[in-house]
């Protein structure tokens, strides 16, 4: 069972009242970057809004959208919430 | 014909105000004719409200390796062939851009301050210009960093300044084209 460190910035930090959660997935099969944000919306349904617009870092690494289903999280791994973005 | 030496590179998130001249003197070579720098600062207002201050956050070792892959590719498409005895004409080429200084703030950052600098020197003036406006782009699209504008405007419930979060609308990881 994986275990994996959640980091939360900007709206998704304020509205979890978090900036950090862990999650316990499934190993078997492994777990995806998709059945994290499945897991997350169903510890905190007050992201709802804000997920639709965000993406994931895992690692430090951009996950685009359309590959959440087979980006595969492990433990140990960090996974932080993007929502967009807004430097400069 | 000399190879142009490999470009200093330094990135930054600073917590402390930036000192912008600070980030110049560290571009500053014998190699370059030019030095630009771009200063982007916190405006007091948004779509008509006034903006008290603006709060930062960041995803710092991320923020940090971004900024760095920026300046390095940035770096990498202004680099010159090492040739300046040709004599340019197009405010290009020689040894092409041969330092990079990214800084960012974090924190709370008040009207006027600086949020963000970069700075670029090259051999010649174009290359110069054109690296830091393509590093700032770069920085826009990719960089983990979020902007909040607080607004001088006060929540009734809660009795606290409004903040909006920004979205600069053009980051290549979120499928939009603003």
């Amino acid at each position: 069972m994986p275990l994996l460190n959640v980091l939360l910035f900007a709206r998704a930090r304020e509205l979890a009242e978090a900036s950090s959660t862990t999650l316990t997935l499934p190993d078997d099969p492994p777990a995806s970057v998709a059945d994290a944000r499945a897991e997350l919306l169903t510890r905190f349904p007050q992201l709802s809004g804000v997920l639709q617009t965000s993406i994931f870092a895992l690692n430090k690494t951009y996950v685009k959208r359309d590959d959440e289903r087979v980006a595969i999280v492990r433990a140990g791994d960090e996974l932080a919430v993007v929502p967009p973005i807004s430097g400069g | 014909m000399p190879s142009p030496p490999p470009p200093r590179i330094r990135v930054r998130i600073l917590t402390e105000p930036i000192d912008e001249r600070e980030s110049i003197e560290f571009v500053r070579s014998p190699l370059a004719g030019a030095i630009s720098t771009f200063i982007g600062t916190a405006r007091n207002t948004y779509h008509g409200v006034d903006v008290l201050e603006l709060a930062y956050e960041c995803y710092e070792p991320m923020a940090l390796e971004v900024l760095d892959a920026v300046a390095r590719e940035t770096c990498a498409r202004y680099a010159g062939d090492g040739d300046e005895r040709r004599v340019t004409v197009d405010g290009r080429g020689g040894m092409g851009v041969v330092a990079m200084d990214i800084a960012h703030r974090v924190g709370t950052v008040g009207v006027t301050e600086t949020s963000v600098v970069v700075s670029c020197a090259a051999s010649h003036r174009k290359d110069a210009c054109d690296a830091v406006a393509e590093a700032m782009e770069l920085l826009k699209a990719r960089a983990p960093i979020w902007k909040k504008e607080i607004l001088d405007v006060v929540d009734e419930t809660s009795g606290t300044r409004v903040g909006v979060w920004k979205a600069n609308g053009l980051g290549e990881h979120f499928g939009r084209d603003g």
